[in-house]
């Protein structure tokens, strides 16, 4: 499998071969040496602030199965199997340490509080000591804080790994969650956001569903309540074991689980409030009536028509003067500051049979824009039985409701308030007006430029979801050794979405629908079903042999049954707002509907090596099998008539610091080489792509019948990313300075992407396997206890990310795709998503000038139509005095070059203050609402730039002349557009106080406060430079004008009891 | 009581910090980027800062469109410089209103781009704004080239070295003008001013639920409606314009052809009717600025006039501001090309209501045919027998609108049966009869033909009259003078044609070896004898 992959890294690769040579040399030379000699070890633990010693502090040896306690004194006397033994350090009120023996007899270890941690700290409970693995720190886990205001874990993301994954918020309605991207780009059409396992089980992120409601995504992770979450792993490497599922990283998300017996009850309370968006400067109304009294003069208008428009008669008297002489401020008609409310109680405990963890919870949000929000319930069971001494039950039950209230967001002109609110004339009322000029409270309708009254918009449609999520999970676990224990995991889980959506009648305005004429008002519903059974029959295997040897490794069978059905039906004209029933007064009522089923069939196998805790080796390799391949697919092998597909890894790591050389580098407490390589798929292709098939059609309202729809590609196959990385694990002057640097090149072939259909055909795009694409890039940070005073303590950590993206191949050449205007071009040579449009180089200010220059466009008659003064000046790279398709160019890139965090903690006393800056830097950014706003061709309101637009011979301005429908193009897609979308954002910033309280009730109480979004610095003139226009590769970096982030504010308690 | 002060203090740091973030250059320097190269300043603020048009600016206060140049609408003022405007202060303050409403206009015009364009002024003038040799131009006045392209908050000031003086326009030329009295009694007689829903907004509902507009009352005129809007000067016209004389003798030449029954309003319908003949051909698309080079003209109404230039004998012209008018003496119309114009009725156009016994009627093109070119309209009516009775023989009857009174002779158009086979030489064998109002007032339906082309009456043997089997027959009827007219507005008033043709063919059954059964017909013809 590896031979058919012609992988095509950069020197990384060498590197990675070296590295496994030599990290395997001496391992195999210490194996013959190996004689089992038990060393005493005598030591202290003492407080790294104070340098007393510490009493009762834990140190256990990996491997060796020896424990022991430190004194009053702080010292401990614990012999280990091994010079190079690690020993592990815990006690109360401080920060667990592994730390190195490296061939001493006696050792000193210092303890920092638990306050001063590294951000990205391992979870004590995770399988694997941290030192031990050999994925490197891109495998990490972390805490979730709970702590923020972030609703679901993908939201959380950012604030727990920053530069391990790249989180791009997808709208500032809650609970939207984010796109998240590991290891830069491996796709260009497929699915690139990483696969979701929650509790062993893989979650479907229905990244290509499509809502009914423009602008939203239904976020499958805002199932899970975040309190209910244990630790999140983020997975970049070694991910085999995932196999067709994998290439774009895997994020394990453990819910928590009662460890002991005691009765423990948590209560988790927040609340908070998010600030209306920031707002785009927009053309007041006598700023507006100026701007549309001229562009009226370029739509050939006659005179006649002119004197009848109202909004251009002053005469006072008038009857609609009132109506058109206001001067409102849209967005106070629709945002409001937004209230959110969470509250989790939890409770743990057991006895000798069984251990549970139960979590009740509900979540309620107000949005920012009124008459939206959500409410969340959930409940969640977590309980493991010991049936027998060898036999015990693992049983997960979780079962969530949510309610949303909904309406259309992003760039739509007909029923998205926030775009309304910007485009509406200014000079208009939000109400009408008695024959007597009062002003009444009822609302205007859609005025004359047919642009709908966003209030009433929000007042009159009836937009909603409801999502029920349940699963239940059975893990029934047989002990068959010590060594031995084999499990299998059955999970059913099923989500049910329904949607609704209303279009009101008179206030919005009349939208043109193909096979119905104008639309004055309709009703559209949705019920999406997504169900699956997942087992996982796996055995796992540990045992130590001769004390320096250590065997870890476990296979098994996956099985996976997916089914996804939508029902889909819509209606036109009822007219009349009270008639809002499908059945009832609609017509043209349409229906669709979607009914899939994708199964899915994995053997996978990981073994971990280790040896004397200082070098270790992992191999892992998984056999897939997916309904979604065809018979004929590039790659695997062919079994029982199904295509397989193989998936292999191999890392290994060199913990330096454990070998007895390293004993005088008093200062280097940590130090750990890593590398490997892996190779992955994504099997995220459309289902039934193998097969032809039909698809049911309404012709014109009367007949119904069959059309073909896809033809049948039996070479249709996953997209797999082979990827080597190196790394280096540094810890100095006792893990006070902790760096961590990882080195990637991953190269994705036969990659997925969507073509077109000859177009006598009349059947759209196909998926093909066709192209490779290549990532490389860095991850590093730098985590730095600063200050470790007596009541003060300082912590701060450093993430920077990067990434190069790059095509390679393009088996049938570059292509276009189109989006919100732009057009996005993929081809060899550029990284995924690039865009690609027209340089402009100013405004003609002259005639002169512009005759100078003898630029046109072609009329599409056979003739031409020359650029005049005021018009663009677009960069003609043919040349041939025509703009055209052929002058496009790479005009931005929305890749960053870095990006990443910036974690502060500060501690005083009971007091901690933490802050959290994430940036991003050298993305380009198409800022589509700008590309609206200031297009200059319509009557839609505009920004305050389009007072500086060219207005006459000798105007020295970047702004073109108004001109309706824009005719000579100066409004398309171009480097006008395009902004550096760099940014440092003070992300969050919370605060937080333990209470001194403990009683026989309270075992702890802490209250904390946090603030959001509070400072953005960035050069981008959107409202908020961190968005994301959907979950594809290829609309990362468009601004697609989604409800911005705003300010947000939040307190809270958590209370133990 | 200290955690309260402490997140006091926390929450007022985290206020300021968020007010900083409004501060960021790159968005203050787009989003209040300076306004292009104008000052900011209204139109009016500009023109009062000039010296050299204090004149105007004064002209402005007084006629209150100062306050207009002020508001945020976008125009374009060509303001006359005060050497221009010299005396001026003497002016009636509706002088100083015209001059001044035509000097401004809505929208934006610079030079940019210009060779010529019609500007509609605020006085519903038209004025071209055109670039010359040296420079621009508004209606001949120069822009100073120093001082055009003036960019305002609210439009564009171009300073120009004259003043453009107000023309009337047609219409007001017609209102005012001397010895235009009978034109302009009959056409100013016409006019209405009516409540105009369609441009009316509804601006709610009174208490009986009843809608209630922000009304707009609209200036209406039947007779400019058909003959061109000679008031709104959105184009320009040609307008032959009779004097008193010349309209009297028209009338008294035109009368005639419009006798009208009572019951269709007498004598007053007629003096209506024969005004409006006198008009319909009055005015013309096209601007003539020479009467002498003019090889055909269009009236608005669709009259068509060959060689015209004797329509402009002895007449005096005007420059108006929406085109030309000519006064004339005597309106020469030849009647054929004006009021009484031969009538054609195509066979194969059903709009006035044809009427059929015994027969199925089919459209057929003659294209294709060796008759293509002969037969009007390239389409004729086929009527074929759908009895071979010879008492049931198919026949066809053609309403014929607009007869005036007076003297026609009728014809009746037949298509041969070659046009379908060539070998066919059959003739049609036809009868008519006529039906009509007589100078009593009666109606005389059916009156046979005879052989001899006369009217026999009701009830009398119709002649026989035969085709000719290998041409085009354009078979004489007969000749009749209508007693009365017989006009309708449109076709939904067929039925009150009173004038009708029928057509029969007379084909016997032992007949069909020579004649043909069936009826091709092209069209019907009336030609007025003068």
């Amino acid at each position: 499998m590896i031979s058919d992959n012609k992988i095509k890294h950069s020197g990384i690769y060498k590197l990675v071969l070296i590295f496994f040579y030599l990290a395997w040399l001496p391992a195999h030379i210490f194996t013959l040496q190996a004689n089992t000699a038990w060393h005493e070890i005598k030591g202290f633990v003492k407080d790294a602030q104070s340098g007393a010693g510490i009493s009762a502090a834990r140190i256990n040896v990996a491997g060796d199965k020896v424990s022991a306690a430190t004194d009053v004194d702080g010292s401990f006397v614990i012999k280990v199997s091994s010079p190079a033994a690690t020993l592990k350090v815990s006690a109360y009120g401080y920060a667990t340490r592994e730390f190195s023996v490296r061939g001493k007899s006696e050792v000193l270890i210092f303890l920092f509080s638990e306050k001063l941690r590294n951000f990205y700290n391992p979870v004590p409970a995770f399988a694997k000591s941290d030192n031990r693995l050999t994925q490197p720190a891109s495998h990490k886990s972390a805490m979730v804080t709970g702590q923020s205001s972030a609703l679901t874990i993908d939201e959380a993301l950012q604030e727990v790994f920053s530069a391990d994954a790249r989180v791009l918020t997808r709208s500032g309605n809650a609970g939207m969650g984010a796109s998240v991207f590991l290891r830069g780009l491996n796709s260009i059409n497929a699915n690139a956001q990483p696969l979701y396992v929650v509790d062993g089980v893989p979650r479907n992120n229905l990244f290509d569903v499509t809502s009914i409601h423009d602008g939203f995504y239904s976020n499958p992770l805002l199932n899970i309540e975040l309190s209910d979450i244990e630790s999140v792993t983020v997975m970049k490497d070694g991910t085999s074991v995932y196999g067709s599922k994998a290439s774009n990283g895997v994020i394990l998300i453990r819910t928590r689980r009662a460890r002991e017996m005691a009765t423990r009850i948590n209560l988790n309370i927040n609340t908070g409030i998010n600030t209306a968006p920031r707002q785009i400067p927009l053309l007041n109304a006598g700023q507006y009536r100026s701007y549309v009294s001229e562009l009226l003069g370029t739509t050939g208008i006659s005179p006649a028509e002119t004197d009848q428009l109202p909004f251009l008669n002053d005469n006072p008297a008038r009857s609609t003067y009132n109506m058109y002489h206001n001067d409102t401020h849209w967005a106070s008609e629709i945002y409001r500051n937004g209230i959110t409310q969470n509250y989790n109680i939890n409770v743990t405990g057991g006895d000798e049979k069984a251990l549970y963890y139960f979590a009740l919870g509900y979540a309620n949000n107000n949005g920012v824009l009124k008459n939206t929000g959500f409410g969340r319930y959930n409940m969640r069971l977590n309980a493991d039985i010991k049936m027998a001494d060898r036999i015990s039950v693992g049983v997960n039950i979780g079962f969530s409701r949510i309610d949303r209230q909904l309406i259309d967001d992003g760039v739509n002109a007909f029923t998205s308030p926030a775009w309304l609110s910007k485009i509406k004339a200014p000079f208009l009322s939000p109400n009408t007006f008695t024959s007597l000029g009062d002003q009444t409270t009822e609302y205007a309708y859609a005025d004359i430029f047919m642009v709908g009254n966003p209030g009433a918009v929000i007042d009159y449609s009836i937009n909603t979801l409801k999502q029920n999520y349940f699963n239940v999970s059975l893990k029934p676990e047989y002990r068959v050794s010590e060594s031995l224990v084999i499990s299998n995991q059955f999970d059913y889980q099923t989500d049910k979405t329904n949607e609704d959506y209303y279009r009101p009648y008179l206030f919005a305005a009349p939208v043109y629908v193909d096979g119905v004429g104008y639309s004055y008002n309709a009703r559209s519903s949705q019920v999406m079903r997504y169900s699956s059974v997942f087992n996982d029959l796996r055995a796992d295997y540990s045992k130590s042999f001769r004390y320096r040897h250590t065997l870890k490794a476990f296979g098994g069978l996956r099985y996976q049954y997916n089914s996804y059905e939508s029902d889909f039906a819509e209606g036109h004209n009822s007219m009349s707002n009270s008639s809002v029933n499908l059945m009832g007064g609609f017509s043209n009522i349409r229906t669709d509907g979607i009914n899939n089923i994708y199964k899915s069939l994995s053997c996978y196998f990981n073994a971990h090596y280790a040896y004397d805790n200082r070098y270790f080796a992992e191999a892992t390799f998984s056999v897939d099998g997916s309904s979604r391949f065809g018979a004929q697919a590039n790659g695997g092998f062919s079994l029982f008539g199904q295509r397989w597909a193989v998936f292999p890894s191999l890392s290994a790591a060199w913990l330096v610091s454990s070998e007895p050389f390293m004993k005088k580098a008093e200062n280097v407490s940590l130090l750990k080489l890593r590398a490997g390589y892996g190779l992955t798929g994504n099997d995220d292709i459309a289902d039934y792509q193998t097969n032809a098939y039909f698809s049911s059609v309404r012709l014109k309202n009367v007949s119904s019948g069959l059309v073909l729809s896809s033809l049948a590609n039996p070479e249709i196959g996953w997209e797999s990313t082979s990827r080597v990385h190196a790394g280096i694990d540094m810890g100095l002057f006792n893990d006070r300075f902790v760096l961590t640097i990882d080195l990637f090149s991953s190269v994705t072939q036969n990659l997925l992407v969507l073509k077109d259909y000859p177009e006598v055909s009349g059947l759209g795009k196909y998926w093909s396997n066709d192209g490779t694409l290549s990532n490389n890039g860095f991850e590093t940070t730098v985590n730095i206890k600063v200050l470790n005073l007596k009541d003060f303590g300082w912590e701060t950590a450093l993430s920077v990310g990067h990434y190069r993206n790059r095509i390679t191949e393009l088996n049938n050449g570059s292509f276009v795709t189109k989006a919100f205007d732009a057009e996005i071009y993929s081809a060899v040579g550029n990284a995924a998503g690039v865009f690609y449009g027209y340089k402009t180089n100013g405004v003609f200010a002259t005639e002169a000038e512009a005759l100078a220059a003898g630029l046109k466009i072609s009329d599409g008659k056979g003739g031409f139509i020359s650029f005049g003064a005021g018009d663009m000046i677009f960069a003609d790279f043919t040349p041939d005095g025509v703009i055209d398709e052929k002058d496009r160019q790479l005009i931005g890139d929305p890749n960053p070059d870095y990006y990443g965090s910036v974690h502060n903690n500060f501690y005083f006393g009971n007091f901690s203050l933490s802050a959290l800056i994430t940036y991003s830097c050298g993305n380009d950014v198409y800022n589509y609402q700008r590309q609206q706003l200031e297009a200059g061709r319509s009557f839609d309101n505009q920004t305050p730039v389009m007072l500086a637009r060219w207005k006459s011979e000798g105007d020295q301005t970047l702004q073109p002349r108004a001109v309706y429908d824009d005719p000579m193009g100066n409004a398309r897609f171009s480097d006008r557009w395009i902004e550096d979308g760099s940014y440092v954002r003070l992300k969050s910033v919370t605060v937080s106080y333990d209470v001194p309280l403990k009683n026989g009730f309270i075992q702890g109480l802490k209250i904390w406060a946090s603030a959001g979004n509070l400072l953005t610095m960035s050069n981008y003139l959107g409202s908020d430079p961190e968005f994301s226009a959907g979950n594809k590769v290829l609309f990362q970096g468009i601004d697609a004008a989604l409800m911005p982030s705003s300010h947000n504010y939040f307190i809270g308690i958590k209370m133990d009891l | 009581m200290k955690a309260q002060k402490f997140f006091l203090k926390m929450f007022t740091l985290m206020w300021l910090a968020s007010l900083s973030m409004s501060c960021s250059d790159a968005w203050e320097n787009h989003y209040n980027r300076e306004v292009g190269s104008g000052s900011g300043e209204s139109l009016f603020a500009n023109i009062e800062a000039q010296p050299e048009l204090s004149i105007f600016t004064d002209l402005l206060r007084q006629t209150g469109y100062d306050s207009l140049l002020l508001n945020t609408q976008t125009y374009t003022v060509w303001a006359p410089i005060n050497d221009a405007l010299a005396g001026s202060e003497n002016w009636s303050l509706d002088k100083k209103t015209e001059l001044v409403k035509n000097h401004i206009t809505r929208f934006a015009h610079p030079t940019s781009d210009l060779q010529s364009k019609t500007i509609f002024m605020l006085d519903k003038k038209f004025v071209t704004f055109a670039r010359t040799v040296n420079g621009f131009a508004i209606g001949g006045k120069n822009l100073l080239p120093a001082l055009s392209n003036i960019v305002a908050s609210n439009g564009i000031l171009h300073v120009i070295d004259g003043y453009v003086p107000y023309l009337s326009n047609i219409w007001e030329f017609i209102g005012k003008a001397p010895g235009l009295d009978s034109l302009r009694a009959y056409l100013y007689s016409r006019s209405t001013f009516e409540f105009d829903q369609a441009a009316s907004i509804e601006i709610g509902t009174n208490e009986f639920g009843q809608a209630v507009y922000d009304s707009v009352i609209s200036f209406y005129n039947p007779v400019l409606e058909k003959i061109g809007s000679l008031h709104i000067e959105d184009s320009v016209y040609t307008a032959l314009l009779p004097d008193n004389v010349a309209w009297v003798k028209a009338y008294e030449q035109i009368k005639n052809g419009y006798k009208t029954l009572a019951v269709d309003g007498g004598d007053a319908q007629q003096g209506l009717n024969t005004r409006w003949a006198i008009v319909k051909n009055l005015i013309f698309k096209k601007l003539v600025t020479n009467t002498q080079e003019v090889d055909s003209l269009f009236s608005t109404t669709g009259g068509r006039f060959a060689q015209p230039s004797y329509l402009f004998e002895n007449s005096t012209k005007y420059e108006l501001s929406n085109g030309l008018a000519y006064v004339t003496d005597s309106v020469r119309f030849k009647a054929a090309e004006s009021w009484q114009q031969p009538i054609v009725v195509e066979a194969e156009n059903s709009d006035y209501g044809r009427s059929y016994k015994f027969a199925s009627l089919y459209v057929r093109s003659a294209l294709g045919s060796s008759f293509s070119a002969l037969v009007s309209d390239s389409k004729y009516l086929i009527a074929e027998p759908t009895t071979v009775s010879n008492t049931t023989q198919n026949e066809v009857t053609f309403p014929i609108p607009n007869v005036l009174s007076g003297k026609y002779r009728i014809y009746c158009v037949f298509v041969p049966s070659s046009i379908v086979a060539e070998t066919d030489k059959r003739p049609y064998k036809v009868s008519f009869s006529l039906t009509y109002i007589n100078s009593a007032g009666q109606p005389v339906v059916e009156s046979a033909v005879s052989a001899k082309n006369l009217l026999l009456g009701s009830g009398k043997l119709a002649g026989v009259f035969t085709s000719n089997a290998s041409e085009i027959t354009k078979m004489f009827v007969t000749e009749i003078e209508f007693p009365y007219c017989n006009l309708i507005d449109n076709k939904s008033d067929a039925a009150k044609i009173s004038t009708k043709l029928r057509v029969r063919n007379e084909t016997r059954i032992t007949e069909t070896v020579r004649f043909d059964k069936m009826l091709r017909i092209d069209n019907i013809i009336l030609e007025p004898v003068q």
